[in-house]
This record gives structure tokens, sequence and C-alpha cells, in this order.
């Protein structure tokens, strides 16, 4: 098994407007890219689990051309609302440093 | 075949300002590009810069880079745009642009021709395009009401090229852009000049976000010049030691972009599915396969209303009796808050209060995979949002000295329960905007949405 974290180049999150939030796992070379993903171990599914939501409002692609993946989710409260507490959305993706993807490294 | 070149300008207008003279890109100047953009808005640092007076960042940083950078725009004849001035690009922090832009012409002696383009919308215009269904919701938003046209603050229009286009048509050296469009001001100059839509949208594209996604090599500090043609584009680093890569390329759609296949402008889709990145040699690549689709005319409209005025307190605490019995002890603090103010004649409705929890699931809470830890220091922030910027602070005066002195079950010292950084503990923020429209209005013509003033300075 290997972290995500050591996989990709980037692992960042950022807001798509003020009511959504972008996450993007972007890979330094087509190999690693094309070996996690083939794993399948990166999907909307993960996304459900890892922030608790259900898989319908997991907007995930596997952006071949950009070597990354990217999932977008409606944000529980819009960037800059009294209750919100990341207003640039780009503190979200912690949850993803440490996914296991079943690949030796 | 026509050919255009553009760049951004080697200056911020954003991140806290002018940084130092950028020796790269002004070298850069001589590779003859045939327009230099600055972008200097955007959504992302929240509503408070669209719906308030003031821009985000403070006026001798923008000070600084024009002096820098208008002399070199003008000096060498190079059309300069900056795009949504002050961050929202409201009518108000456009003026603030301009007053800075004339006193830098006055200092420094320089002569050109100014375009102030506004994009704040007129609320009469707005409530005619709505009553006539020309006024949509952009995902996730409800449909706009005139209730909300009436309480928004500020509402501007997201510009396309063509305001900028007929700026430089009636003779501009340097347009100054309320709302537009980031990509618009990149492709406003090859669009005119006859580059398809395809080529000029997808370079603005990646020339925007060249600092972040083409990443320049370590140690080397470059700027990238794009070259717009009739079938292709070329980004090319400008220093012969830069490297600009072709996946980088493509991560440029990806950035604060729900979807890296299509990007919605003014005047139709971009569609870059097909698009094709070659590398060239180290510093070059080339794009091709890039399609764009029009569609009706369309302006986001962007607004902000005013939520009241806030005040908040810090403090900490490491405290393991306290940080065990939290929830509890906030919940009564807030309670308590609640009933004193009633006891001064403040209603429980003329304010919103919470705690925001640093070092317990903060920065993500319910989206956070790791829920259940005990933490050995916690920051707490009271955060009060009040009608009045005088209810604010009586609330937190309140508020801090519950949080401060509430005897709760077990506690074992007898002076204050958080350690409070500051004298006063107590900070004045000021009004507290929302965003409150986020709709796409279809114009009859693309220019009836702003309204561009000349001046010759």
């Amino acid at each position: 098994m290997a972290k995500l974290k050591d996989l990709a180049y980037v692992i960042r999150s950022k807001n798509a407007g003020p009511f959504e939030v972008t996450l993007d796992i972007l890979f330094e070379n087509e190999t690693i890219y094309r070996r996690v993903r083939d794993t399948g171990a990166i999907d909307a599914g993960l996304f459900a689990r890892l922030y608790g939501i259900p898989e319908s409002q997991c907007n995930f692609i596997a952006f071949d051309k950009g070597w990354s993946f990217k999932c977008t989710l409606v944000r529980p409260i819009a960037a800059g609302e009294f209750e919100d507490m990341d207003v640039y959305g780009c503190q979200q993706y912690a949850g993803l440093l440490e996914v296991e993807v079943p690949l030796e490294e | 075949m026509v050919q255009v070149k553009g760049m951004q300008a080697a200056v911020s207008l954003m991140h806290g300002g002018f940084n130092g003279p950028n020796r790269a890109a002004e070298e850069a100047l001589d590779m003859a590009p045939d327009f230099l953009a600055a972008d200097a808005g955007s959504t992302d640092a929240g509503p408070a810069f669209l719906g308030g007076e003031r821009g985000m960042t403070h006026r001798g940083g923008i000070k600084a880079s024009l002096e820098y950078i208008l002399p070199q725009a003008v000096g060498r004849g190079i059309p300069f745009i900056i795009g949504s001035a002050g961050l929202g690009g409201n009518r108000t922090t456009v003026g603030h642009f301009r007053e800075i832009i004339e006193e830098v012409a006055r200092e420094k002696g320089l002569n050109f021709r100014l375009a102030v383009i506004n994009s704040e919308q007129d609320k009469d215009y707005l409530r005619e395009r709505l009553r006539a269904g020309k006024i949509k919701p952009l995902a996730p938003s409800d449909p706009l009401t005139e209730d909300a046209i009436d309480r928004a603050t500020h509402v501007v229009g997201m510009m396309g090229t063509e305001p900028v286009e007929e700026a430089i048509r009636r003779g501009a050296d340097v347009v100054l852009c309320g709302r537009i469009s980031d990509s618009a001001m990149f492709a406003a100059v090859p669009i005119m000049r006859g580059v398809p839509p395809e080529q000029a949208w997808h370079m603005a594209k990646v020339i925007d976000h060249s600092g972040t996604n083409i990443e320049p090599t370590r140690g080397v500090s470059t700027h990238v010049i794009g070259i717009a043609s009739d079938d292709h584009f070329i980004i090319k680093a400008t220093d012969p030691n830069g490297r600009v890569s072709a996946h980088r390329a493509a991560h440029a759609t990806t950035y604060e972009n729900n979807s890296p296949n299509y990007l919605l402008e003014p005047p139709g889709m971009l569609d870059i599915s097909d698009s094709q990145y070659e590398q060239l040699d180290d510093r070059t690549i080339k794009v091709t396969g890039s399609r764009f689709v029009e569609r009706p005319y369309t302006i986001k409209l962007e607004g902000a209303e005013r939520i009241g005025y806030r005040t908040i307190t810090l403090g900490g605490t490491r405290d393991p009796v306290l940080i065990s019995v939290l929830d509890e002890f906030l919940e009564i603090c807030k309670r308590r808050t609640i009933d004193h103010a009633a006891a001064q004649g403040i209603g429980e409705d003329e304010f919103k209060l919470l705690f925001r929890v640093y070092g317990r699931n903060e920065v993500m809470r319910e989206w956070d995979p790791e829920q259940d830890f005990v933490p050995k220091e916690v920051g707490i922030v009271a955060d009060c949002v009040a009608e009045t910027q005088e209810t604010a602070n009586a609330i937190m005066n309140m508020c801090h000295a519950q949080l401060l002195h509430y005897n709760y079950p077990g506690r074992i010292h007898t002076t204050g329960n958080f350690a409070f950084p500051y004298s006063p503990s107590d900070i004045e923020c000021g009004p507290v905007f929302r965003f409150s429209v986020w709709h796409l209005l279809e114009p009859d013509d693309p220019l009836e949405c702003c309204d561009i003033e000349i001046v010759d300075l």
C-alpha cells in the first residue's frame, strides 16, 4: 500500500465560486497517474466516504489529459457566510493525504 | 496568419501589492507582447470586497505596482489592462484605482489615454431584466428576487472581451476594468485582432493561471508569454532557462473550476476536452484542438448584501478539565450572554453568536474524517454579528466576561478560563457581507452592462 500524499505532487482544495469547493489530486507523470487510476481506489465513492456525503453529490472526474483527479462538492455553507470557516475553501483536502492506494511504492 | 502575443504584467495588484521589481518579466517585455494584463480580482477572499467600500489590497501596494509598471507599458506603447479592480470590482474600488492611476500619471509625468470601464449594475436595469425573464440562477443559487436586488450593496456584471475591445478601439492605452472575466482581460486583444475564440480564450486561461499551474523552474524567475494564432497557441517561458510543461498547462483549467474540460465565458463555452498539449522544447508548449461553442451571450452577476457588523474575541486554553466539558461550557456561556443582553434591552434576534474551537475540527468540521480525539490545547474565537457595530461590541463585551469567568463544574483555578492574547480582548471587525446574487443575465448587447469613460491624462 502507498499513501496518496506520497504518490501525488499536488493535493489541494479551492473554491470554485462561493458555493462549491473543488478538490484536485495532480500527478507528476502519466505512469504514476495511470497506475493509481487503474487501481480504482480514487473514485466518487472514496470522496463520499471521506467527506460523509452521498456519492451522488460528489462530482468526480478522472482527467486523463491533466494526469489528475478532480472532485467538486457543494459547500455546506457558502464562502463568507456567518458560519463559514474556510472563506477560500483551501483547507479541505487534509483527509485525502492518508488515503491508502493498493500499490507498491 | 494572425499572431498575438500577450502576458501578465509583472506586478501584483493583489496579495499585498508590489513585491519588488521583476527583472525577468521586465526583460520579457523585449519579446514585444501586444498587450499586458493584470488581474486584480476574484471572489475568493469572500463577499466583503464586493459588498463593501474598500478593496483588499492596501493603497500603497497598488500604487507601488502601478509606479513600476505604468511607465514601462506606456513607454513601450503596449496596451495595459487591469481587471476587476479592488477584488470585487465594484464602482467604489474602481474609483480608488482610478485615483491612484491619475496620481501616478501626474507624479511621473506620464501622458496616456485611460479608459475606465465600470460594470456595477444599475438596479432599475436589473429589475427590468428580471421581469423580462432574462436573469437566471447559476447553480446552486435560487431564482433572483427584487428584494435581493434592493438589499444588495453592490451588484457587478462579469464582463466579456467586448468592453475592452471597444476601449482600445477608442484609443485607450490603459484600460481599468471593474468586474471582468479573468480570461477576458487576456482574450480581448487577441480576439479584436482576429484570433479565433477557441485559441484566445484557452490561451487566456493558461496565462491567467500560469503562476500557479505552469510552475516555472525552481531557482529561475520566469514569466510566460502566450502567442495566439489561427489554429493553435504557444506558451513559452520568457527566461531561456525557464520551463513550461504540457501537463501543467493542462492543469491550468482545473484550478478553481468545477470542470477541467468546459469553461463558461460570456459569449459561450470553451471546450478543451480534446485539446492536445505538445512539448516543443523545455520552455515551450503548443496547444491545439480546443473548441469554442457560441451560446446566447450571458453576463454573470455577482452581488453581496450586508448582514451586520462583527466583533470577535480570541482566547485559548490547555486546561484538560475545561477541554473535557467545553461544549457544555460554551453552550452555557452563550445562554448567559443572551440573558445578560436581554437584561440590557438587546433582543436575541438582534445578533448572532457562535464559537469556533480551533484544535478540534474547526477547519473541516463534519468533512474531517477524524472526529473523536481529545486535544491538548484549543483556541477559541467568539464571533458575533449584530445589526449595529455598537450591539456587536456590547454582546462581545458580555460574552468575553462569561468566557473568562463562568465557574464551570470541576474548575480547579479561581482566576480566568482563557488566555486572551490581546488587550483589549475584543476586536471590532466592521461590516460583514454575504454573497446574495450569483446569477446569469442575458443582455441585448454585451456593452449595455457597462459604461466606458475615456480620460486623457
